[in-house]
Parts: structure tokens; C-alpha cells; sequence
């Protein structure tokens, strides 16, 4: 009677510290997915003024913009799901780095410094984006090995914890231009 | 950077200033007594010192404690006394360092006797041992690219007690260099060498690191190389892979293989950044006796390796190219987003 007391004791024990860690690396997860909308955000700030400059220059190739700003919109609804973020901003990286493309077709554009700061900010958001979407994998990483691994797989089958998605990014390939 | 002078170019331009300094040493003439003469010294001290001395003193063992001591006095001395009559060469070596650096690299600064400040090596997050000794010398500083930055070398010891209690434990010997972002981050990360999971094993290596009260929290990378060799902590996990992007990583594996050892660390909006001391870096010239042409070829050869590492470490590591996004969006933010939103979508 004791011995099935005491394994019950330890039952509870370990599930009570695996829901406990599994909470607390799912929150981690959370507060790293906040940390990538700030840099959106930032991101999203600089559109703008990109878009400001670059039009006047641009007159026959404005679809590229126009996507940029469609997708920016879209980014900014509040209560858009954390997939579909991670769709706008895989499609945004990819659209920008599509802008720094046509862009070298115009000679006086490149010599812009507007643009030129520009654009070496938006690669800089970019970097710190890259990061923190890293920094979001990491903690995935951690929180899915928890929800797959033994024992605390127990507890997050009992809560009903699943496997959250990566942020796979588009690799953003870039040249920082000189200033 | 000056890097293509070779040893004619060089000993030519420096031909005059070597010239003097052996004029000078010449002049000063031999500084090392000659041994039969030291021995009459040391001799002629101790049969004194037997004469002072009350004879209830005398014994063997206090003999033999009285040689010791005339021995090491005499030999002290001497080196004192060499030290002195060197010094006027000694700074005019030092000139002649100074400006092979400035051949190198006109901006840097050398200063041979002086080097960084304590309370700077202190801040770096680099050494978790304190000690009691600091010294250091050969600091070199000036501006590459955008970004200043100093290096010299240092030597950190902790020394106390005497006799069976003594203690001494050599905590740092090599160069430190500290150089200024033209960016600012808030947060405090470190990279230092990986020596727990080297020796543990990764399973107890890797929770010793995340258990480590002593640093930050650990921040686990992508890369496995750069893993096995360094361990990162930080207060920021997103700026720490900021600042260690995919690249940089790469880049630090390369300067670690080229170098032996390097920690970095990034902290109050500068990169520090510790190297062992190795030959190539070694910046002496001896001027006990007349300066050679090889000697000073050597120290330049050297000086032009420790100004290649410097810029190595700040050019690989980007510390010229960055800019910070906040700043630009002040600057330029000139647009306001309603506006533009409907001159696009005409």
C-alpha cells in the first residue's frame, strides 16, 4: 500500500515540475514571438519613408512597391495569427530583397543618401529580425524536445501542449551599402 | 596600413635613429662587471659582513643564509645599476618602436610603457578570477576605419602570503584589446572559451554552463563548431544573436583557429577582446648591447602581426559597417504613413 503510495507521490511530483518547466519554456516562446513584432513593427515604421523615396525614382516598376505596401497593411492588423506574421514577414524579406535588386538598375537612386541610409537601416532591422526569430527557434527547439521527450511528453499530453511551429525565414542575402 | 616595407626599406629609413642609439650605447661602454671581480665583491661583503657581525651570531646555517643574501644583494645590484645606466637607451628604443609603428600605420598611437587601465580589463566580463597584480605595456591605440579602438598587453597574477603559505597563480598573460562600436546595444554578452563540455562531456558540461551563477544566461547557437569551442552568455538572448549572427560566428571559429584563443565580449556599446601571448607578437628589442638589424626586423615583422590581428578582429567582425536602425528612423522619418500609402496604390 505504501510502495503504490509513493509511486503515485512520485507520478504527481514529476508531472507537476514537467508542467511547470513545459509552462515555462512555452512562455519563453511567447515572449521571444512578442520580441520579433517589435522588430517588425520597426520595420513596418520604415516602409514609409523607403517607399517615399524610391517612388519618385521608380516609375515603371511600382508593383514591387505596391506589394511591400499591401503586405505592410496587412502586417499591422492587430489580431492577425502568428502564422499568418510569419507568412507577411517571409513574403516582406523576400520583396525587399527583390527592391535592392531593381534598384541597382537605377544609378541615381543608388546614389541617394536618403536611400542609401535607408536601406542600411532596413538591412539592420533585418539582422536584429534575424535574430530574434533565432532566438524564437531556440526556444521552439527547447519547448518541442519538451513536448516530445520523457517524461514531461506525459504532461504535455495530459495539457494539451503541442509542438509550436518554427519561423523559417527566406534567407535574406544583403549587401550593406557604403555611407 | 604600411605592410609592404621590407627589411631594406626599413632599416634604411630607420638606419639614422639606430645609428644614435648605438653611438649612445657605445658610449655608456660595458655594464656587466667582469666575473673574477664580481666574485672579489661578493667575497669582500661577506668577510665584512662577518666583521660587524657579533660573533654569538656566527654559526653555519647563518652563514650560509648570509651568502645567499650577499648573492642575490650583489646581483641586484648589478641589475640595477645596469638598468640605470640603460635607461637613456631604453627610451630611445622605445621611440624607435613608436615610430615602426607609425610606418605601419601613420593614425596609431604606441606607447610602449603604458597600457590599459585596470578598471577597463575589469569591466570586460572576460576573467572571472581577480588577482592583486596587474601589470601590462606596448599599447597601441588610434582609429581604424570608424572605430577606435586600444590594445596592450597585460598581466594579471594574484600573489599573497609567503613561505608554505605562499601563493601565486598567473590569471592572465596576453593582449586585450578594446574597441568601440559605432552602434550602441544595451545588453552584455560573452563568448569565452568552451572549456566545460571540452572536459565534462557535453550532458554535464552543458548543465554545469547552464548553472554557471557566475555569468549570464547561456545562450545556446546554431552553428556545432562554434559551439564546441566557445560558450556564450548574455543578458539579451536576441541581441547576443544579434551581435553573433550566422557570420560572425564563422568568423570567430577562423580567428580562434588562426589565433590559438580569443574570448570577446560586448558590453557597454564596445567589443572586448582577449588574445594569448604568442611569438609572433612579441614587440621587444634588446638594447643591452648594440641594436642589430635582425632585432629590429623582427619586432617590426611582429608589430605588423598584431596590427593585422587587430584589424582582422574588427574588420571580420563588422564592427566598421553596422549602423543603427533606431537613429536612421529618426532621421529620416519624414513621411507619414497615411500619405503614402494612396500615392503608391494611383
Amino acid at each position: 500500500m505504501f510502495l503504490i503510495f509513493l509511486v503515485l507521490v512520485i507520478v504527481a511530483v514529476v508531472i507537476i515540475f514537467s508542467y511547470n518547466s513545459l509552462v515555462y519554456k512555452q512562455n519563453q516562446v511567447k515572449n521571444s514571438f512578442s520580441s520579433i513584432d517589435v522588430f517588425l513593427k520597426k520595420r513596418y515604421d520604415l516602409i514609409p519613408n523607403l517607399v517615399s523615396v524610391v517612388k519618385a525614382y521608380m516609375d515603371y516598376e511600382r508593383s514591387v512597391l505596391k506589394e511591400i505596401v499591401e503586405l505592410r497593411q496587412k502586417g499591422m492588423i492587430d489580431d492577425i495569427s502568428k502564422s499568418d506574421k510569419i507568412d507577411i514577414d517571409r513574403n516582406i524579406t523576400r520583396n525587399i530583397k527583390d527592391l535592392w535588386g531593381v534598384v541597382e538598375n537605377y544609378p541615381d537612386l543608388k546614389a541617394n543618401q536618403q536611400f542609401l541610409k535607408l536601406q542600411a537601416a532596413l538591412n539592420d532591422i533585418e539582422d536584429q529580425i534575424s535574430a530574434a526569430r533565432r532566438a524564437y527557434n531556440a526556444s521552439v527547439n527547447e519547448f518541442n524536445n519538451a513536448t516530445q521527450m520523457f517524461p514531461s511528453n506525459i504532461a504535455a499530453s495530459i495539457f494539451g501542449m503541442k509542438p509550436e511551429r518554427f519561423f523559417e525565414a527566406e534567407q535574406f542575402t544583403k549587401e550593406v551599402p557604403k555611407i | 596600413m604600411n605592410t609592404r616595407i621590407d627589411k631594406e626599406g626599413l632599416l634604411s629609413q630607420l638606419s639614422v635613429d639606430i645609428q644614435k642609439i648605438n653611438d649612445i650605447r657605445k658610449r655608456i661602454g660595458a655594464i656587466t662587471p667582469n666575473p673574477f671581480i664580481m666574485l672579489l665583491i661578493i667575497i669582500a661583503c661577506i668577510v665584512a659582513e662577518v666583521f660587524l657581525l657579533k660573533t654569538e651570531f656566527i654559526n653555519i646555517e647563518n652563514f650560509v643564509w648570509l651568502v645567499i643574501f650577499t648573492v642575490f644583494g650583489v646581483f641586484a645590484f648589478i641589475e640595477s645599476y645596469k638598468r640605470k645606466k640603460l635607461e637613456p637607451v631604453r627610451q630611445m628604443v622605445n621611440k624607435l618602436r613608436a615610430k615602426m609603428m607609425h610606418l605601419i600605420n601613420e593614425d596609431f598611437d604606441y606607447i610602449v610603457d603604458e597600457y590599459i587601465k585596470e578598471d577597463v580589463f575589469a569591466s570586460s566580463g572576460l576573467i572571472n578570477k581577480s588577482g592583486n597584480k596587474y601589470s601590462g605595456s606596448n599599447l597601441v591605440k588610434g582609429k581604424l576605419g570608424n572605430t577606435k579602438f586600444m590594445m596592450s598587453h597585460i598581466k594579471y597574477e594574484d600573489e599573497h602570503g609567503s613561505g608554505k603559505s605562499h601563493h601565486y597563480e598567473l590569471i592572465f598573460d596576453g593582449f586585450f584589446l578594446v574597441a568601440e562600436f559605432n552602434k550602441n546595444f544595451k545588453g552584455r554578452t560573452v563568448v569565452l572559451k568552451d572549456i566545460a563540455e571540452n572536459f565534462f562531456g557535453d550532458v554535464i558540461g552543458s548543465w554545469l554552463q547552464k548553472n554557471n551563477l557566475l555569468n549570464d544566461r547561456l545562450v545556446k547557437l546554431e552553428n556545432p563548431v562554434f559551439e564546441k569551442k566557445f560558450v556564450v552568455y548574455s543578458n539579451d538572448q536576441i541581441e547576443a544573436r544579434y551581435l553573433l549572427s550566422p557570420l560572425i560566428m564563422e568568423k570567430l571559429v577562423d580567428l580562434d583557429e588562426k589565433y590559438n584563443s580569443i574570448s570577446i565580449s560586448f558590453i557597454d556599446n564596445k567589443l572586448f577582446a582577449v588574445l594569448p601571448s604568442i611569438d609572433e607578437f612579441t614587440l621587444e628589442i634588446p638594447y643591452e648591447e648594440l641594436i642589430e638589424d635582425e632585432n629590429v626586423w623582427f619586432s617590426f615583422q611582429n608589430m605588423n602581426n598584431l596590427v593585422e590581428t587587430i584589424s582582422a578582429i574588427i574588420n571580420e567582425l563588422g564592427l566598421n559597417n553596422k549602423l543603427w536602425a533606431d537613429d536612421i528612423i529618426e532621421s529620416t522619418a519624414s513621411v507619414q504613413s497615411e500619405d503614402f500609402t494612396k500615392e503608391i496604390s494611383q
